[in-house]
């Protein structure tokens, strides 16, 4: 290498640091404060307490929102997985032009600015006299994270053999045998990837469950709300735990896929 | 002094392993070099470090007689045929084949101009405009040869381009190389594992054998004179016999071996006493009617008939030593039975000694 | 004996039919899946664009009176080109900052880069609401920079620049989105193979050219897939203007989001939005069809 090359190599390392600290500077404040109080600008570093996390659990308020923002995770999972997989699918043994269409249109929700799908699921519920609710914020998020589940499965669907549904087939099994007993267990990885990553993004989406929810709060509808009036410690706390939460999620994510790929495949 | 290029106790490790221990060439002027030897054997490791991807951990690179450890890549007059092509997805096969002219600032037209000449050298002037990815394997690595040529390098550097190929395809890419390089003039140094088609191509062959080179030499010489034990098995197949010697005369030695006695037509500065390895080619074993000064008998256990010619695996009186004999004539061969005893007399004047080594 | 073959025949042929009907169901309930979900909703977005309020009532009749009030009311060009600049800066400036690390990922972090890249991403999953926020502790006149900025003397008096304005909006976005473009990048730069980048310099490329004639090419659709998906989401972010910009930091994406809370004009948020959204699919065909040129 150069002398050039090694000094953008140096510049470019110090970059990387920078922005990593950058990035991750919000994340610290926040832990900090759930921590400490402020007091006019100045740290109170004689506020020192576990309390909020402790306190936590007896917060009716933010429990409740966790709760329902847990359910709606869990049902966006089941139907963006189960709506995903029977897309991919299609996609993946289909040989119409049409499917090229479909795939721009499970697209679209994702690439768009999500305050554009949300007004429009908003407008349409109206429309068709459906009231806000806990179940329209999860049909708009499984809207949204479709487009993502239905990428991860289809990319596994598409390293499968062909042989391996062929033989299945082939020994006399029918097309549900041959999807239970054979497609399932092979692509069950990417179907577990693609679900926890739906779940970690509906469970912090503010943008579109905005304009989704009824009377019922989610947690970032409780942020958002609690936005206005300041942020508590406790309410640190709880970004905090949750941050954690997610953090664990997207370090399993990553270790199921390391260890799949140290694996034999065919 | 026709020789460009010199590598010279040349080392590589990784840490612990060891990859290349003390190996030492000479590249000749238009001369068709194969280094030959097994997966993993580190002979890519050799080209590598030529072209400057890789640094030695001892030895020194002499390019006339310069030494270019240090040199970097771009600077060498080297180019390198890589083993899967490497041919570049942004460009056509015209931009790929003109890029290293490109890279010096040659005149457009000129590259133009070159670029046909080349692409017609390898046969593919009608695909100036295709991208590699319309292109099979036989075509990429075409572009890939004609990439390397127009840059009219001193050495060109080919990592075992045929390995993707099939059989069919290989002979005729193999036929193809060793035309072209006789056209162009320049010295090529070729990769392989597969000693067929090393031997079809090569002026001369280095065999790498555990780290080091056992053996420098054409094709005929490794072939005929072998100097290791393992140089012998490795081309062909070779009767390897232990000896003692019992006499010795002016021009031969007279040696005691598990086949009997025998005559060997080879001056050697052995003493009596000595033990020695003998070896001498399956084919260079005639069969006679009767008893001769210098035969041996044996028996035989085993006949192949392949056609107009036999093999014949026989085993000693005196031990449970076996030879093999080849290309005998199916009609000598014919009326043998099993344990039926023939003579045979050794043709030792083309075998060889190998003195250092002795085997159980 | 023969009777039954004609009874077979009969039998087939049912059977195909079922099957037929069978196919057919599923492709419907496909169809309808889709389109009553993602295309329905669309459609009646675009339509609503072209209502018209009285009061708290919505007049489903058509009228283009929205769009005209788009053209005419200066406010809603201004703000719309506004926001185009906004997201822009933001595109470029993640460009600028972004390109560097992926490719450092790439080429240079060896063992580390799936580490640091793992570093990068969980940024994204922190509440969005929150990061905002924070960033107001961060850009604030008693804020960490400007703390920064004092201990280290380059100023005596904290700066007003950073917050309550565009710059916090631009500075803000680019803190969410960095990873964003750096995802995309990095995977494509990642992809060019080894031996690709040795031919280059065996040519006689030196480390510039290198990457200038091969790797920046082969990278590219990596970091256009990157910007766009950038440029889009902070054209259309609301929330940010609202925790950071003050009064002078606002988007075109807050004057929509406004349209449907108090002012409850719903068809003209409609159509705002409808202008957003054309922009959006337009930018995506296109982005679309040049990253498959490059993809054969």
């Amino acid at each position: 290498m150069t002398k050039l090359e090694n000094y953008t190599k140096y510049v470019m390392a110090i970059l990387t640091g920078l922005i990593v600290a950058a990035l991750y500077t919000p994340i610290f404040l926040t832990i900090f404060y759930s921590f400490y109080k402020t007091r006019k600008g100045k740290v109170d570093w004689t506020s020192f307490s576990y309390e909020p996390y402790t306190k936590l659990i007896f917060e009716k308020q933010i429990l409740e929102s966790l709760m329902n923002s847990i359910y709606v995770g869990v049902v966006t999972v089941i139907c963006s997985v189960v709506i995903g997989f029977y897309f991919a699918n299609y996609y993946h043994t289909s040989k119409s032009k049409m499917k090229e269409f479909l795939q721009f249109i499970i697209f679209l929700p994702f690439l768009l600015p999500p305050i554009i799908t949300g007004l429009s699921l908003l407008i349409f519920f109206r429309e068709i006299n459906l009231p806000r609710s806990l179940n329209t914020v999860v049909i708009g998020h499984t809207i949204f994270v479709l487009a993502i589940v239905f990428k991860i499965i289809l990319n596994k669907l598409e390293t499968l053999k062909p042989s391996l549904m062929e033989s299945a087939y082939d020994l006399g099994a029918s097309k549900f045998q041959a999807f239970w007993y054979v497609l399932l267990p092979n692509i069950k990885l990417s179907l577990i990837i693609a679900g926890l990553l739906a779940f970690t993004i509906s469970l912090d989406e503010t943008l579109i469950t905005l304009f989704l929810i009824g009377n019922d709060t989610t947690w970032p509808i409780k942020l958002w709300a609690k936005m206005r009036v300041g942020f508590s410690k406790q309410v640190n706390a709880s970004v905090t735990l949750i941050l954690i939460l997610t953090s664990f999620l997207v370090l399993l994510i990553a270790s199921i896929i390391s260890r799949s790929e140290k694996k034999i495949t065919y | 002094m026709s020789e460009i290029l010199e590598l010279k106790n040349i080392s590589k490790s990784y840490g612990e392993t060891k990859v290349l221990d003390n190996i030492s060439f000479k590249i000749n002027n238009n001369e068709f070099f194969t280094i030959l030897g097994s997966s993993g054997s580190g002979k890519s490791t050799i080209i590598r470090m030529i072209g400057g991807f890789v640094k030695p951990t001892s030895g020194q690179i002499f390019y006339e007689n310069n030494i270019i450890n240090e040199q970097p890549i771009f600077k060498r007059p080297f180019n390198t045929v890589f083993q899967d092509y490497a041919l570049f997805p942004n460009m056509n096969v015209s931009n790929n084949v003109g890029f290293g002219l490109k890279i010096k600032n040659v005149n457009i037209l000129k590259i133009k101009e070159k670029v046909q000449e080349v692409l017609q050298i390898v046969g593919l002037e009608n695909f100036s405009d295709r991208m590699p990815q319309e292109l099979s394997g036989g075509q990429q690595q075409r572009v890939a040869l004609a990439r390397a040529i127009i840059c009219e390098p001193k050495v060109i550097l080919l990592d075992e381009p045929l390995g993707a190929l099939d059989a069919e395809l290989r002979k005729q890419m193999q036929l193809f190389l060793k035309e072209i390089q006789k056209k162009i003039k320049i010295s090529f140094i070729f990769i392989t594992h597969d000693q067929e088609e090393a031997i079809f191509l090569s002026d001369r062959i280095a065999v790498l054998n555990n780290h080091k080179f056992e053996q420098i030499g054409s094709p005929k010489d490794l072939y005929y004179s072998p100097k290791t034990t393992y140089m012998a098995k490795f081309f062909g197949e070779c009767n390897l016999i232990a000896c003692k010697v019992v006499d010795k005369k002016m021009d031969s030695i007279v040696v005691e071996s598990e086949f009997g006695q025998l005559l060997i037509n080879h001056s050697i500065d052995k003493s009596i006493g000595d033990s020695l390895t003998f070896g001498i080619r399956p084919e260079e074993i005639k069969i006679l009617d009767q008893s001769s000064s210098n035969s041996i008998e044996v028996i035989i256990k085993d006949v192949e008939f392949r056609g107009s010619t036999s093999n014949l695996n026989v085993k000693s009186q005196h031990s449970e030593k076996y030879l093999k004999i080849q290309n005998i004539s199916s009609n000598i061969s014919q009326p043998f039975q099993q344990d039926d005893v023939i003579n045979v007399e050794l043709n030792t004047g083309v075998g060889t000694i190998f003195k250092d080594e002795t085997i159980s | 004996m023969w009777n039954l073959i004609p009874v077979l025949e009969q039998y087939l042929k049912m059977r195909q039919l079922v099957n037929y009907f069978r196919t057919s169901i599923w492709t419907l309930i496909r169809f309808v899946l889709v389109i009553s979900l993602i295309l329905i909703p669309l459609g009646s977005f675009l339509s609503y664009s072209f209502f018209t309020v009285d009061g708290t009532d919505i007049i489903h009749e058509f009228s283009l009176f929205n769009y005209q009030e788009f053209l005419t009311g200066e406010i809603y060009i201004k703000t719309f080109i506004r926001t185009i600049l906004l997201a822009l800066t933001v595109m470029f400036i993640c460009i600028l900052l972004g390109y560097p690390v992926a490719y450092f990922l790439a080429r240079y972090a060896g063992k580390y880069k799936y580490s640091i890249l793992l570093m990068l991403i969980i940024p994204l999953f922190m509440s969005y609401i929150i990061k905002i926020y924070m960033m107001r502790s961060i850009l604030g006149f008693s804020g960490l920079i400007n703390k920064v900025l004092k201990m280290l003397g380059v100023i005596e008096k904290p700066l007003e620049f950073f917050l309550w304005n565009q710059n916090a909006v631009i500075i803000t976005l680019v803190v969410i989105l960095l990873p964003l473009i750096i995802i995309p990048t990095f995977t494509s730069l990642e992809k060019i193979p080894k031996n690709i980048i040795e031919a280059s310099f065996d040519l006689g490329c030196k480390p510039f050219q290198a990457f200038r004639y091969v790797i920046f090419p082969i990278g590219l659709p990596g970091l256009i897939v990157g910007s766009i998906f950038v440029f889009i989401l902070a054209l259309g972010d609301f929330v940010t203007p609202q925790l950071v910009g003050g009064t002078s930091g606002f988007t075109y994406g807050k004057i929509i989001y406004s349209n449907f809370g108090m002012a409850f004009n719903w068809p003209f948020g409609a159509a705002l939005a409808s202008i957003l959204l054309i922009v959006s699919v337009i930018i995506i065909l296109f982005t679309n069809r040049l990253t498959e040129k490059s993809k054969t």
